[in-house]
């Protein structure tokens, strides 16, 4: 099938403004399998005003949910900052937070003790307005979804809210699970820059 | 000036497009008479991942569920979460067994203070190529019923066809009450590269 909406076919020789125009550009496609974090190196240069995640991942650790993180350019100093709203069941919203931590929370996805090996969970993170070459502090947004069986308060939702605080430009995010686990094959990381 | 992109104007570049342009248009339908939602099927598995924006409004009475479905199976396997913010209160809820996921609500005519209020959403579907896992999705949504306290929502969701792994290859996205949508309502469905 064509790629309906977008004229022109692969290979063809197009002006450059379609690239501003077209806002999101795929900076990294990965699929960590068997490992316990995953890299993702952002190009050099003044390229993005921000950048975007999706994800669909899965943990090795015996557990039946367990959270996603993300570290700016690998660092694991205690100056992560997150906010969270949770929905699960019938029960009342929980809202909590996460001061000066090693990591910061933006996901949930299944462990080994969830119900079927098929089981993932998965979310959008959004970095707005934080450009490789600026510095300051990293905010972020993010939504995520994960079930781990087919019974009440077995499902989640959450969002999130949060920053680095310690500022400094912004050449790598690094992705990782808060119980130590391995991503499972079939997890996936997509990385825009946004334009 | 054009920033953001390392060329000039006027500059020629060759596009690895596959890789540069983020997303495509899949398909976008706009509904003109009676139906009662939208079937994206065929849907190229070339993507990483998909994105949905719709808004919509409903003919019936009654405030009605914008349901889901995946790969038109019917089948009690359906899982969503959810979590509401009403007015200055928030709560929570889930479906279990369900015949068809859900992604919001649409506001039905009784109290809708104004026939042009109506819904708006946007759901992922991250990873929808996937054949080793559930089909999932996460969603967020809002629906306005009156211009004053109480009158409008908005929703967080998340769900899950638990039936088998397998991709994505249809989408329907329907009336949960079998009710019409409102002509003029509208679905748009996007291929991330």
């Amino acid at each position: 099938m064509p790629h309906a909406g977008f004229p022109v076919a692969d290979g063809d020789i197009v002006d450059y403004k379609w690239l501003n125009a077209l806002g999101w550009r795929q900076v990294a496609d990965v699929s960590p399998n068997g490992v316990a974090s995953q890299l993702i190196n952002l190009p050099a240069g003044d390229l993005y005003q921000g950048f975007a995640c999706l994800w669909t991942a899965r943990t090795s650790q015996a557990t039946a949910l367990d959270f996603l993180q993300w570290r700016w350019n690998g660092l694991s100093t205690a100056a992560y900052y997150m906010e969270a709203l949770r929905g699960t069941g019938t029960a009342t919203p929980a809202s909590s937070e996460s001061l000066a931590q090693t990591a910061a929370r933006c996901g949930l996805a299944p462990g080994a003790s969830a119900h079927n090996a098929a089981d993932f969970g998965d979310g959008v993170i959004f970095w707005p307005f934080v450009r490789s070459v600026d510095g300051g502090y990293a905010c972020y947004t993010a939504i995520t979804a994960a079930f781990s069986n087919t019974t009440t308060g077995t499902g989640f939702v959450e969002t999130y809210g949060g920053m680095y605080g310690s500022g400094g430009a912004m050449t790598s995010i690094t992705f990782l699970f808060a119980g130590g686990g391995n991503f499972v094959s079939g997890s996936r990381f997509t990385l825009y820059g946004l334009t | 000036m054009a920033t953001g992109f390392p060329v000039k104007p006027l500059e020629l570049v060759d596009v690895p497009w596959h890789n540069a342009v983020g997303g495509f248009r899949i398909a976008d339908t706009t509904v003109v008479g009676a139906g009662t939602g939208w079937t994206f099927s065929s849907i190229p598995q070339t993507f990483k991942h998909l994105l949905l924006l719709w808004v919509a409004s409903t003919t019936g009475t009654a405030d009605d569920q914008v349901g889901l479905r995946i790969n038109s199976v019917s089948t009690a396997n359906y899982h969503h979460q959810q979590l509401q913010g009403l007015g200055t209160g928030a709560s929570a809820g889930e479906g279990l067994l369900t015949t068809f996921g859900q992604v919001s609500f649409l506001p039905g005519s009784t109290g809708r203070t104004d026939a042009k209020y109506g819904s708006a959403g946007v759901v992922l579907f991250p990873g929808y190529s996937l054949a080793g896992s559930f089909p999932t999705w996460v969603s967020r949504s809002d629906f306005t019923k009156t211009a004053s306290t109480g009158g409008s929502r908005a929703w967080l969701y998340g769900g899950a066809l638990q039936s088998s792994a397998q991709a994505i290859t249809t989408i329907q996205l329907f009336s949960g009450g079998g009710v019409n949508i409102t002509p003029g309502s509208r679905a748009t469905l996007y291929g991330l590269t």
